[in-house]
C-alpha cells in the first residue's frame, strides 16, 4: 500500500524546514541590522520583526499541518502487532515518527520565534 | 559441511594475517579495537594534563608550572579529550559493535576503516609530540583568533593544532561516512528501520552530525593555516577579515560536537538499561524522535558560546531559546530510561553502577546547561570555573560514565571473560566520589568569580579552599580510573569464563562465540523482530549451523547481504575488499605531508601531496570492478542476487552521497564566510567590479554542465541496455566528459592565474582565491575520475555487465557543476547586482 505520508523523507523534512527557518531569521536579523537598522526607539515594532514574525507563523502552521497529515495517515495504518507485513509496520512507524518530528519542529519554531514579539532587532 | 569445516573456510576468507603482516588487516573488529586502545592511551595522556592543571591550581600563587606550560596543558587537555579520545573511542566502539548488532559481517569500507585508523594514530602522534618539543598549542582548544594568529602565536604551536587535528579529522569523517552507509545498507534482512537497535539509531544520527558538523571546522582550520603560513587574510580585521568568523566556524562544529559525543553514549545507555531491567525499552519510538530532534536542534545552539562577543540581543535570544529547547528531547530519553527501570525487574551489576552515575551527573550537568542558556546568567559566569564544572558534568557524566558502562558490559566480547564485581565496584565508587568532589565544588569556585585559563591566583579571594578540595578529589578520581584500568587488565587473566549471552541480552552481538570470530556470523539470518535473541533464543545455534544466508564461503570472496535502507529487503550481495597495505602506505604518506607542512618545506610537501594522490588513485584503480576484486563473478550466489558491482546500487553510492553532503557542508561554510565578511566585517572592502569578471566562471560552469549532460546520457543508456550487455560507445562518451572537465579545469587555472587577486592584501580576494582553488581541485579530481572510468570501460572492467562505478562517480560531477554555478552566482553575479 502506497502511503505518501510514510515516505522516509518526512523523517527529516520537518526539522530541515525548521533549520532553514532558523537560518532565515538569524540571517534576516543580522543582514537587516547591517544594511537598514531600524531606530532603537521603535522597540520590537519594526518591519524586521513583523516580516520575520509572519515567516515564523507561516512556517509553524506549515509544520503543524505536516504533523496532522502524518498523524492521520498513521492512525489509518494497522498497529505493528496487527501489521501483516514488514512494509505495513514500517509505514506506520515512519508516519508516526514523522508526525512527532513535524510537531517538534512546529513547537521549536514557535518557541524560538517568541523573542520577535518582545525584542528590538539591533540592540 | 560440518560447523568446524565451515568455520575454517570462513576464517580462511575473513581472517587477519599474522605477525607484522597484521598491520595490513582491515577487519572491523581488529581496526575498531585498535581505535579503542589508542583512544584509551590518549585519554591517559590528556588525563595527565588535567592532573598537572589541578596540581598547579591546588594552592594560590602556585609555582609548579609557569603560564606558558599551563596554557599548553589546558589546551592539550581539552583538545586531546575531544578530538583524540571522545570521538574516536566512541566511533571505535560503534565500528566494533554495529556489524554485530545489525546481523552482518563487517563495515562496508574495510580499507577506509584501516586508513582512518592510521590517520588517527599518526595525526595523534604528531599532535601529541608537540609536548615533547615544548611546542604544544597554547591558545585553548577553540584556538580563537587573533590569539592563534601569527602575531600572538608566532611559533609552531598553533600549526601543530591546525595540521594535526585536521589530519585526525580525516579519520573522524571517514568513520562517520562509513558507519552511516553501513547502517543504511547492511542491516540484516527484515531489520526495517522500526526494528533497528537504538544504538544504531544513535550512531546513524551521530554520523550524520559528523558529516555536517565537522566540515566548518576543517574549513576554518584550512583558512587559519593559510593565513598563518601564506599570509592570506581571513581573520585579520585590518585586512577586511573578522575574528568573529573563526568563532562562528569553530562553534558551528563545537556545539554539535557535544551531542556527537553524547548521542552514542545515550545509545549505549538505551542498550544496557533494558538488559538489566529485563524488559524491552519503554518508548522506543519516542527515543528515536528524541535522537533525530537533538541531531537537528543541536545545530541551532552554537552562538550560546558567543554571547559575550557583541551579537545583537534578539539574535542571542534565538540561540538562548534553542539551547533551552534541546533539553526537552534529552529529557524524553531520560524518562524512557527511568520508566524502563521502573517497570522492569532491574538487577544491579557492574555496568549499571556507571549507568546510575550517568543519570545523576548528566541531569545535573544538563540543568546547569539550561542556566547557561540564559543570556544574563551566561554573561555573569562566562569564562569562569562554573562553565568548566558544567561541561565536565555533561561530558564526563554524559560520555565517560556511559562509555565505562559499555566497556564493562561488552568486556566478555573482548576477552571471553566476565568482569570482577568487587574490584569494579571499588573503582566505580572512588571515581564517582572523586569526580563530584572535584567538579561539584568547582561550580562554587566559578560563582565566586574565579576565571578559567589563569595559571595562578592570589590568596584571600576565597578561592583557596575550593581549589584545594578540587585538586585533592581530582587525584582521587585519577586513582579511581587507575583502579578501573587495573580491574580490566586483571580480568583478562582472572575473570570468570563468560557463558554464551552472559547478560541475557536481546541484541545480536551476543549471538556469536566470545570472543567473536572474524566473520561474526557463519550465516546471515532474517531478523524480522525486535530484540532477536529474546524472540528467538535458538538463533546462535542455527546461525552457527549455517542454516541462513551466505553460509558457503568456498568461493573465497568476502561477502555479506546488501539491503534496502528503509525496509531492509535484500537487494544484492556486497563484495568486500580484503587485507591490504594501501591504507597504511597512504596514512604514512599523509603523515609525511603533515610533517613537511609543519616544517614549512612546501616544495617537498607538493611532491609528497602529488605522490599521495597517485597512491590513492592506484588504490581506487584496484577497487570496485577490478579483476583482482572478483566483482564480475556470478557463481556461488543466492538465487536472484548479484554482486554489487554488477548493480546500480551498493554501499559506494551511499558513501559518495554522504561524502558530498560533507563536501557541501564545507562549501556552504565557505559561502557563509563570504557573505559574513561582506555584511559584518567592519573593514571588508569589495571592489567596484568583481576581479574575476562575469563570463569566465559562467563559461567554466557551462563546460562542466555539458560534461554532465554527456555523463547523464551515458548513465541513462547504461540503465537501458544493462541486461542486453551492449555498451558500445560508452568509453568514448566518458572520455568526452572527462575532456570537458579538463578544459573547464584549465579555464579555472587560467582564471586563477590571470585574475588580479591579491589574497595577502584583503579578505575579499583571499576568499575568492580560496574558492577558485577549491573548485579547481574538485574539477581536476572529477575529470581524472571520469577519465579513469573511460579507461576501465575500455579494459572491460566496467560496462553494462558492471555499471556500478559510473553510478558512483556521476553525483560527484553533479556536485562540481552545482558548486561552480553557486560560485558564479555568489562571486560574479551578486557583486554585479550590488554595483548597479
Amino acid at each position: 500500500m502506497k502511503t505518501p505520508a510514510a515516505h522516509p523523507w518526512h523523517l527529516v523534512l520537518g526539522l530541515c524546514v525548521w533549520a532553514l527557518w532558523f537560518l532565515a531569521v538569524y540571517v534576516g536579523v543580522s543582514v537587516s541590522c547591517a544594511v537598514v537598522p531600524p531606530p532603537s526607539v521603535q522597540g520590537p515594532f519594526t518591519a524586521v520583526n513583523a516580516g520575520l514574525l509572519l515567516l515564523t507563523i507561516a512556517t509553524a502552521l506549515g509544520l503543524a499541518w505536516g504533523s496532522v497529515v502524518c498523524g492521520r495517515a498513521m492512525r489509518r495504518l494497522p498497529t505493528e502487532s496487527a501489521a501483516a507485513s514488514t512494509e505495513a509496520g514500517q509505514h506506520r512507524f515512519i508516519a508516526g515518527i514523522s508526525a512527532a518530528l513535524y510537531g517538534v519542529a512546529a513547537v521549536a519554531t514557535v518557541f524560538v520565534g517568541l523573542p520577535l514579539l518582545a525584542m528590538p532587532p539591533c540592540v | 559441511m560440518s560447523d568446524d569445516a565451515r568455520h575454517d573456510k570462513l576464517q580462511e576468507v575473513w581472517g587477519n594475517p599474522r605477525g607484522w603482516r597484521a598491520l595490513s588487516a582491515v577487519n572491523h573488529s581488529t581496526v575498531a579495537l585498535r581505535f579503542m586502545v589508542t583512544g584509551g592511551v590518549f585519554f591517559l595522556i590528556a588525563g595527565l594534563m588535567g592532573m598537572l592543571i589541578r596540581a598547579q591550581l591546588a594552592r594560590p600563587n602556585g609555582t609548579f608550572m609557569g603560564a606558558e606550560a599551563y596554557n599548553q596543558a589546558f589546551t592539550m587537555h581539552g583538545t586531546m579529550m575531544m578530538f583524540l579520545f571522545a570521538v574516536p573511542i566512541l566511533q571505535g566502539l560503534a565500528a566494533y559493535l554495529l556489524p554485530k548488532m545489525l546481523g552482518t559481517r563487517d563495515l562496508v569500507f574495510p580499507r577506509l576503516s584501516a586508513f582512518g585508523y592510521w590517520c588517527y594514530l599518526f595525526g595523534g602522534i604528531i599532535f601529541t609530540s608537540s609536548l615533547l618539543f615544548g611546542l604544544a598549542p597554547d591558545a585553548g582548544w577553540f584556538m580563537y583568533t587573533p590569539l592563534s594568529s601569527n602575531v600572538y602565536s608566532p611559533g609552531m604551536n598553533a600549526d601543530f593544532w591546525l595540521l594535526g587535528i585536521t589530519f585526525v579529522e580525516i579519520s573522524t569523517m571517514a568513520a562517520g561516512i562509513e558507519i552511516a552507509a553501513s547502517i543504511l545498507k547492511t542491516r540484516a534482512p527484515g531489520m526495517a528501520l522500526y526494528r533497528m537497535p537504538v544504538f544504531a539509531w544513535s550512531m546513524l544520527v551521530t554520523s550524520m552530525m559528523i558529516v555536517i558538523g565537522f566540515p566548518p571546522l576543517i574549513l576554518g582550520s584550512l583558512l587559519l593555516e593559510l593565513e598563518r603560513a601564506a599570509g592570506w587574510a581571513f581573520f585579520d580585521p585590518l585586512r577586511g577579515g573578522d575574528p568573529l568568523l573563526w568563532a562562528h566556524l569553530f562553534w558551528l562544529f563545537g556545539h554539535p560536537e557535544v551531542y556527537i559525543v553524547f548521542l552514542p553514549a545515550a545509545g549505549v545507555v538505551s542498550t544496557i538499561v533494558p538488559v538489566f531491567a529485563r524488559r524491552s525499552l519503554v518508548g522506543y519510538s519516542w527515543v528515536v524522535v528524541s535522537l533525530i530532534s537533538i541531531g537537528f536542534i543541536s545545530f541551532g545552539l552554537w552562538v550560546h558560546h558567543m554571547f559575550t562577543l557583541g551579537i545583537p540581543a534578539l539574535a542571542q535570544a534565538f540561540f538562548s531559546a534553542a539551547s533551552m529547547l534541546v533539553g526537552i528531547p534529552t529529557g524524553v530519553q531520560l524518562f524512557a530510561w527511568i520508566a524502563t527501570l521502573w517497570t522492569g525487574r532491574p538487577v544491579w551489576r557492574a555496568p549499571m553502577l556507571w549507568i546510575g552515575a550517568f543519570l545523576t551527573v548528566f541531569v545535573a550537568g544538563g540543568l546547569t546547561g539550561v542556566m547557561l542558556a540564559l543570556v544574563p546568567f551566561n554573561w555573569q559566569v562566562h569564562d569562569t570555573h562554573f562553565v568548566v564544572a558544567h561541561f565536565h558534568y555533561v561530558l564526563v557524566g554524559g560520555m565517560l560514565f556511559p562509555l565505562l558502562a559499555g566497556i564493562y558490559y561488552w568486556l566478555p566480547h573482548f576477552s571471553g571473560r566476565m568482569p570482577s564485581e568487587r574490584l569494579s565496584k571499588i573503582g566505580f565508587w572512588i571515581t564517582f566520589i572523586g569526580f563530584n568532589g572535584t567538579f561539584l565544588v568547582m561550580h562554587w569556585t566559578g560563582l565566586m568569580g574565579m576565571p578559567r585559563r589563569v595559571y595562578t591566583y592570589d590568596s584571600g579571594l576565597g578561592w583557596d579552599v575550593p581549589n584545594l578540595v578540587s585538586s585533592v578529589f581530582s587525584f582521587m578520581m585519577a586513582f579511581g580510573i587507575a583502579t578501573v584500568l587495573l580491574d580490566i587488565a586483571l580480568h583478562f587473566r582472572f575473570g570468570r569464563k563468560a557463558p554464551p549471552n552472559p547478560w541475557n541480552a536481546g541484541t545480536m552481538e551476543w549471538a556469536m562465540p566470545l570472543p567473536p570470530p572474524s566473520y561474526n556470523f557463519a550465516s546471515q539470518p532474517d531478523l524480522s523482530m525486535h530484540d532477536p535473541l529474546w524472540a528467538e533464543p535458538s538463533l546462535p545455534d542455527t546461525i552457527a549451523q549455517g542454516r541462513h544466508a551466505l553460509a558457503d564461503a568456498s568461493h573465497g570472496r568476502r561477502e555479506m547481504l546488501g539491503t534496502d535502507p528503509i525496509n531492509a529487503q535484500v537487494r544484492e550481495v556486497i563484495l568486500l575488499p580484503t587485507n591490504s597495505w594501501l591504507p597504511l602506505v597512504s596514512g604514512l604518506m599523509l603523515s609525511a605531508l603533515c610533517i613537511l607542512l609543519l616544517l614549512k618545506q612546501y616544495g617537498l610537501a607538493v611532491a609528497v601531496a602529488v605522490s599521495t594522490a597517485v597512491v590513492l588513485l592506484r588504490w581506487s584503480w584496484l577497487n570496485g570492478a577490478h579483476p583482482t576484486m572478483r566483482g564480475g563473478e556470478t557463481h556461488g550466489l543466492p538465487t536472484g542476487l548479484r554482486l554489487h558491482p554488477q548493480t546500480f546500487d551498493g554501499p559506494g553510492l551511499w558513501g559518495m552521497r554522504l561524502t558530498l553532503m560533507a563536501d557541501a557542508a564545507l562549501y556552504g561554510s565557505l559561502v557563509f564566510a563570504w557573505f559574513f565578511l561582506w555584511t559584518v566585517a567592519p573593514s571588508f572592502q569589495p571592489p567596484a567590479a568583481s576581479p574575476i569578471g562575469f563570463w569566465p566562471l559562467l563559461g567554466v560552469t557551462l563546460v562542466f554542465g555539458a560534461g554532465q549532460l554527456l555523463l547523464d546520457a551515458a548513465l541513462r543508456r547504461l540503465r537501458r541496455v544493462r541486461d542486453a550487455g551492449n555498451d558500445h560507445g560508452l568509453s568514448r562518451c566518458l572520455a568526452l566528459t572527462a575532456g570537458c572537465g579538463f578544459v573547464g579545469s584549465a579555464g579555472l587555472a587560467l582564471l586563477l592565474a590571470v585574475a588580479p587577486l591579491q589574497p595577502t592584501l584583503g579578505a575579499h580576494d583571499a576568499t575568492l582565491a580560496f574558492t577558485l582553488v577549491f573548485l579547481l581541485v574538485h574539477g581536476v579530481l572529477a575529470s581524472v575520475l571520469v577519465a579513469l572510468q573511460a579507461l576501465r570501460v575500455s579494459r572491460g572492467y566496467v560496462g553494462a555487465h558492471a555499471p556500478f562505478e559510473i553510478a558512483v562517480v556521476a553525483p560527484f560531477w553533479r556536485f562540481v557543476t552545482g558548486a561552480l554555478a553557486v560560485a558564479w552566482a555568489a562571486f560574479a553575479l551578486l557583486p554585479m547586482g550590488f554595483a548597479r
